[in-house]
Order: structure tokens, then C-alpha cells, then sequence
């Protein structure tokens, strides 16, 4: 976005948190594409970012009276519509845990090279969870559905798997030098 | 979704908002009928008529904006001088019977003209095109706030509050026509 048309976003917040209704026009024709855009970048799965750029926008609309006009605009937007991103990605992992594992659905168009470093992958990814914890490791097997699941309420899983993840990723950096 | 239908339901979140914003701002009207009824010895239908529709306004002007939504400070602030007039006669042992009732009703012109004098000094903030505008706004909400006790002494006490506001903030008026 050129500092033009930054600059006329942010008069147009500033009206419209301000009451102006004619800059409603311009402004979401702006913040459309935008939005649109940047969701599609965090998450390139076609439909969670359709679905969340628009739950972005209107979210950012409801809030547009709340706008203070002495920030900058553009980041504002954008943080809404990240927190939105996150939202649908934490959802979507919710829905993945609780599917079984028969029922998730491969991506038909892999190729080799991709089938390939998917195994290098899951090789390393092997080699971390031997630095792990046993209950570390454990709760992510039952996550990747190598394991039955512990008899535990799913909102203690979920604590449980997201602790496991912190550790693995700190063991991931340890061993392979990046995330 | 197609993007007409996003852009409907865009503006339908937006005045959601500002709404919901808004609702807050009734709490003030509330306050200030409570305060008429709990300061006034006798409350009359009238008060509960005004109060309500003053804090309808509030909300209105707070969901409106612009020049509206920059009046609600003003003319709350400025309303609750001449609201506070006829507690402050009953409490000098003045008693508005008839025979002096006269005495009460200047009293609530010149808790008007405060008023006025309070929300010219808050025009000057605002732009000169929209300085009438604002004026008229919130000489509206005092005159409305002012008129939450002013209306003990029937229809001159309010007329008397809109009189005082008018006589303060006509200056303003006159000036941005010059």
C-alpha cells in the first residue's frame, strides 16, 4: 500500500469513528482486497481465509467507533484481522484433534518430492520426540494419532498438547538450529 | 459471500457498534432522573416523560456522532445547572407558591443562561460551519436535563430554562451569520 492511499484509509477511519457514514464507501473498498490478501497469506487453505477475512472485516467494522484516530490505521486493521487468522487456525486444530484419524483427508495432489521431505520430516520430528519427556511424548503420539488417547476431559488434553508443543519446539531449536 | 452482501452486513456491524457504543451514554439520563427525583419533593409524570426522552436523545446523539456526538458532554454538563436550580431555591427555605412563583421561574432562565454560557464556550472547539448545529444539539439535551426540575414549576419553568439557553448561546448564532 503506497503512502497515498495509507494516508486516505486513515482519514477515512478517523470519519468514520467519528460518525461520517459517506467514508464507509471507500474505506471497505480498500480494506476488501486488503483484508482479503493478508488472510489468504496466514492462512493459505482457500476457505478458512475466505471465511476468516471476512469475519475480519466485520469485525473491524463493529469496531470501527472505537477507532483512535492518533494511530495508524493500517496496523490496526491488520492486528484484527491476524487475531481472527489465529482464531481460525486454533479452531481448525480443534476440529482435527477431535476427528479420528480415518477421516482426515490426504492431499491428492502431493507429489514425490513433497512425499519425500514429508518423511525426512517426520524422521526428524522422530529424533526431537526422543528428547522429549515420556508424558510429553506420549500425549503427542495420541495427537498424531499413533496412541489411543488418555481418558482425560479434551480441554486438559489440549493444555497437555499445547505445553507438549512449547517443549518440543524448544527441543526442535536445540537439536536442529531453527523452528 | 458476495461482496455487495459483505458490504451490507460491513454496515450493518458498523452501526451495531456505534450503538451498542451509544447504550452506555443512556446512563446518564438515568442518573440525572434519579438525581430530579431524589432533589425534587414532589416528581410528576412530566419529569419521567422528559427524562426518558432525554435519555433516548443521549443515546441518539451518541450513536449519530459528528457535531450530535461531540454535544452530549456539553449539554449534560450544561444541563445540570439549571437542574440543580430549583433543589438549591427549596433549599434556601424559598417555598414557589404562587404568589412568588415568578422568583422560580427566573431562577431556571438564569440556570439556562449558565448553560448557554457553558455551551458557547464549548463551540468555540468546533469547526464555525458546524458551530450552529452543535449549539442547537446541545441546547437540546440542557434544556431537556434543566427541564427534569424546572418542570415543578409546570411549562414556565421549562420555557424558562429554553428562554435562558437561547438568550446565552443566540450571540453565537448571530455572529456565525455575520
Amino acid at each position: 500500500m503506497d503512502s497515498a492511499a495509507r494516508q486516505a484509509l486513515q482519514q477515512g477511519m478517523a470519519r468514520l469513528a467519528d460518525g461520517d457514514r459517506s467514508a464507509f464507501g471507500p474505506v471497505f473498498a480498500v480494506l476488501h482486497p486488503l483484508v482479503v490478501r493478508f488472510c489468504a497469506r496466514l492462512l493459505p487453505e482457500g476457505t478458512d481465509a475466505e471465511d476468516a477475512a471476512q469475519a475480519a472485516l466485520l469485525k473491524v467494522f463493529t469496531r470501527a467507533a472505537d477507532f483512535d484516530a492518533s494511530r495508524d490505521a493500517l496496523p490496526w486493521v491488520l492486528a484484527l484481522a491476524a487475531y481472527e487468522c489465529r482464531t481460525w487456525r486454533k479452531a481448525r486444530q480443534r476440529r482435527r484433534e477431535e476427528a479420528p484419524p480415518d477421516e482426515q483427508v490426504l492431499d491428492a495432489a502431493e507429489g514425490p518430492e513433497s512425499r519425500l521431505a514429508g518423511a525426512q520430516l517426520v524422521s526428524a520430528l522422530r529424533d526431537v520426540l526422543g528428547d522429549l519427556k515420556p508424558e510429553d511424548a506420549a500425549t503427542l503420539a495420541a495427537a498424531m494419532g499413533d496412541t489411543e488417547r488418555p481418558d482425560v476431559p479434551p480441554a486438559t488434553f489440549r493444555k497437555r498438547l499445547e505445553r507438549a508443543m512449547t517443549r518440543l519446539r524448544a527441543a526442535w531449536r536445540t537439536r536442529h538450529g531453527l523452528e | 459471500m458476495d461482496s455487495s452482501e459483505l458490504a451490507r452486513r460491513a454496515r450493518w456491524a458498523y452501526e451495531q457498534g456505534r450503538l451498542v457504543r451509544a447504550l452506555p451514554l443512556g446512563g446518564y439520563g438515568v442518573v440525572l432522573m434519579l438525581c430530579a427525583a431524589a432533589l425534587s419533593t414532589r416528581t410528576s409524570v412530566w419529569m419521567w416523560v422528559l427524562g426518558a426522552l432525554f435519555t433516548g436523545l443521549l443515546v441518539a446523539y451518541g450513536w449519530r456522532g459528528g457535531v450530535l456526538g461531540r454535544a452530549v458532554v456539553p449539554g449534560v454538563l450544561g444541563g445540570v445547572l439549571p437542574l440543580l436550580v430549583p433543589p438549591l431555591v427549596m433549599a434556601s427555605g424559598h417555598m414557589c407558591a404562587s404568589g412568588c412563583r415568578a422568583f422560580c421561574v427566573w431562577a431556571c432562565v438564569g440556570g439556562g443562561v449558565l448553560a448557554g454560557v457553558l455551551i458557547t464556550r464549548a463551540a468555540s472547539a468546533v469547526p464555525q460551519a458546524r458551530r450552529g448545529g452543535f449549539v442547537l444539539a446541545a441546547g437540546v439535551l440542557a434544556s431537556l436535563c434543566g427541564a427534569l426540575t424546572c418542570v415543578l414549576y409546570g411549562l414556565s419553568g421549562v420555557i424558562g430554562v429554553m428562554t435562558g439557553l437561547v438568550l446565552a448561546s443566540a450571540p453565537v448564532l448571530v455572529l456565525r451569520r455575520a
